[in-house]
């Protein structure tokens, strides 16, 4: 046996070993270094003055509105300042109409939107999104005694909504495909729950945020209602909104939000806006 | 050498049948057909809706909303025609989903007021949004202007020129410039004449907002129309678009400076009037009510239904200087998921809203 070849051809595959080792730890490196966030105009300007700003449009009660000195209240604004505590700086909010809020963020002149915002898929070039922190959509309020009304069961069925209203197109909607499921329109929300609660009708689909406030209220009622269940197909998931170009603000924000909901600020705040059956 | 006749004919018609196979998928077929010429019928011809078809990629959704738009009784639609989607890339036209909007509202017997608007990214500086039009762009865009009309001479009358001009998110959230607009109206007037000199040409547009002088964000919009009268506006335009949306106030609510309503149109004719513009005519090219649960400027939708009648009624007894009531909006593609979506009269399913059925009921098609 020829030792001396046998070294060398050892030599030889350690040295390709090692180089092929090395060129995927250069590689791998390269890989991790171009996924980190490297720049972030808007988390240096928070960190430079201390300060977020969210573009937020005050017309939508309970979430953003502005009282007569021009402050801003609501829930977002106190989701808003509680996410900028955690984050160490001050929050601000700017008066910003529906259709200007992402552009705001186009421009650099804003930081965030956080305006009972849903995700806008077509937007996704421009900006990226946090998860989300509430589900406006449609819910079916029932009474708390009734089992069995499901939204898969509803089979000669009577279901209230306000006249005209997102509920009252799916009921009739559905009533085109289920049996016997009966429309009863109301004024407005609060006396379509009414008439689950008299006895008129068997359920109500009507906004989250009506059916939580109004829910919340009626524990001294002789028969008081409960949330059964949301509508998926009404689903509306609000998130936040940031640049494409702010990744370390979403990872940031998004951390903070978790925190929140984690630690119970959130329950704490929805029952502060919304009433007890939001907890 | 035999020849052997029976086997290339054998061959021959092999190849015949693999070719005609092979060719008939490739036949093209329309998937969508215009179908027989139809015409509006209504009680009141100055009815109009401002439809969103631009994002409606499937041609029959096009088609569908054209048809429920005739059957909701309304003669006029405005539609709105970025210039971005037909331009992507400087001087590459494709005017395939005009092209069928177009014939579909022809085929429907609806006349389209096209909104024009929207600059491409080739035209604009980085970090902009799509309102971002300057100077050095203006003649980019009438000249998108003129090829759009000379496209579609004799099948489109009439052309708005630009949206809202008076908010700063219109104008790429720069300060607004009245003055900037006339420039670019003018460049825009100028090549929509030259393309078909019938043409007629809207502009203003302007948002109802009682913004102060020291906002950045807006400016008053009787005070901008003012200062473009002072600009040389007047020579520019055929016939003054207005907006005038209703908020929660009903339709007869009167009219004053600091009021935001729908008879805020008065205010806008006083000012034509004071600046000689009294021969002309004007289009409220959007108004409405919204019966969103949440927001502030929402009424319910009985009631919006019922406004949304009593306007179009006001506007044809009142004001023989409208042209048209066009209402925002008739039908979005894809849920908005905020207020924006309780404007609309038709979900994106096509379910009728109240305001539709109302609205199909006063014009006599129920």
């Amino acid at each position: 046996m020829n030792y001396k070849n046998l070294n060398s051809k050892f030599q030889n595959l350690f040295a390709k070993r090692t180089l092929l080792l090395c060129s995927l730890f250069i590689v791998s490196l390269f890989i991790i270094w171009s996924l980190l966030p490297t720049e972030d105009p808007a988390w240096s300007r928070i960190q430079q003055t201390k300060t977020i700003t969210f573009a937020t449009d005050a017309t939508f009660p309970p979430f953003a509105s502005l009282d007569e000195k021009g402050n801003f209240f609501g829930f977002d604004i106190d989701l808003g300042n509680e996410l900028a505590k955690r984050l160490g700086v001050k929050a601000e909010f700017e008066a910003v109409s529906y259709d200007g809020l992402l552009g705001t963020l186009i421009v650099n002149r804003d930081d965030a939107v956080l305006s009972a915002f849903v995700i806008q898929p077509e937007r996704s070039k421009d900006v990226s999104y946090t998860p989300s922190y509430f589900n406006a959509g449609i819910v079916l309020v029932t009474r708390v005694e009734q089992d069995g009304i499901l939204l898969n069961n509803l089979t000669n069925k009577t279901l209230s909504a306000e006249y005209g209203s997102e509920g009252d197109a799916l009921i009739r909607k559905w009533g085109r495909v289920t049996v016997g499921l009966k429309a009863l329109p109301m004024k407005d929300s609060i006396e379509a729950m009414l008439a689950v609660e008299s006895g008129k009708a068997d359920g109500a689909l009507v906004d989250a945020v009506s059916a939580y406030q109004y829910v919340s209220r009626g524990e001294s009622r002789a028969r008081p209602l409960k949330i059964s269940a949301s509508v998926p197909e009404a689903d509306a998931p609000y998130v936040m909104a940031v640049s494409v170009k702010s990744p370390i603000l979403l990872r940031e924000l998004t951390k903070a939000l978790d925190e929140i909901k984690n630690d119970g600020t959130m329950s704490q705040l929805r029952v502060k806006w919304f009433g007890e059956a939001a907890r | 050498m035999q020849i052997r006749w029976k086997q290339i004919l054998f061959w021959t018609a092999r190849v015949i049948i693999v070719w005609a196979l092979l060719r008939l998928p490739v036949v093209p077929r329309p998937l969508i057909v215009l179908g027989e010429s139809q015409t509006v019928k209504t009680l009141y011809p100055k009815t109009c809706v401002h439809t969103r078809m631009e994002n409606e990629v499937e041609e029959w959704k096009i088609q569908r909303t054209l048809l429920m738009v005739r059957e909701m009784g309304a003669p006029f639609i405005v539609e709105y025609f970025p210039w971005a989607y037909y331009e992507g890339a400087e001087g590459n036209y494709d005017f395939t989903h005009p092209d069928h909007v177009i014939d579909h509202a022809r085929n429907q017997g609806v006349a389209v007021i096209a909104r024009l608007g929207m600059v491409p990214q080739w035209a604009r500086e980085k970090n902009t949004t799509d309102t971002y039009l300057d100077e050095k762009h203006y003649a980019d865009f009438a000249k998108f202007v003129g090829k759009f009309v000379e496209r579609y001479r004799g099948k489109i009358k009439y052309l708005i020129i630009w949206n809202e001009p008076n908010l700063s998110l219109e104008c790429g959230y720069r300060k607004v410039d009245p003055q900037g607009y006339v420039a670019m109206l003018k460049e825009s007037y100028r090549a929509a004449k030259a393309a078909n000199p019938e043409i007629q040409v809207l502009a203003g547009a302007l948002a109802p907002t009682l913004e102060p002088d020291s906002s950045d964000l807006a400016m008053n919009d009787l005070i901008y129309l003012q200062k473009l009268y002072d600009a040389g506006f007047a020579n520019y335009y055929d016939i003054l678009s207005v907006h005038s949306y209703g908020l929660s106030f009903p339709p007869d609510d009167p009219p004053a400076p600091d009021a935001l309503n729908f008879r805020r149109v008065e205010r806008v004719r006083e000012i034509m009037i004071k600046n000689g513009e009294a021969k002309k005519k004007m289009m409220i090219t959007e108004a409405g009510w919204n019966d969103s649960p949440r927001w502030t400027r929402a009424v319910k939708p009985a009631a919006r239904a019922e406004y949304t009648v009593q306007a179009y009624e006001f506007a044809e007894k009142n004001w023989d200087y409208v042209m048209a009531t066009c209402i925002w909006a008739f039908r979005f593609p894809a849920p908005l998921y905020t207020y924006g979506d309780y404007y609309a009269f038709v979900t994106p399913d096509f379910t009728p809203r109240v305001v539709y059925e109302a609205v199909k009921k006063w014009t006599g098609n129920q």
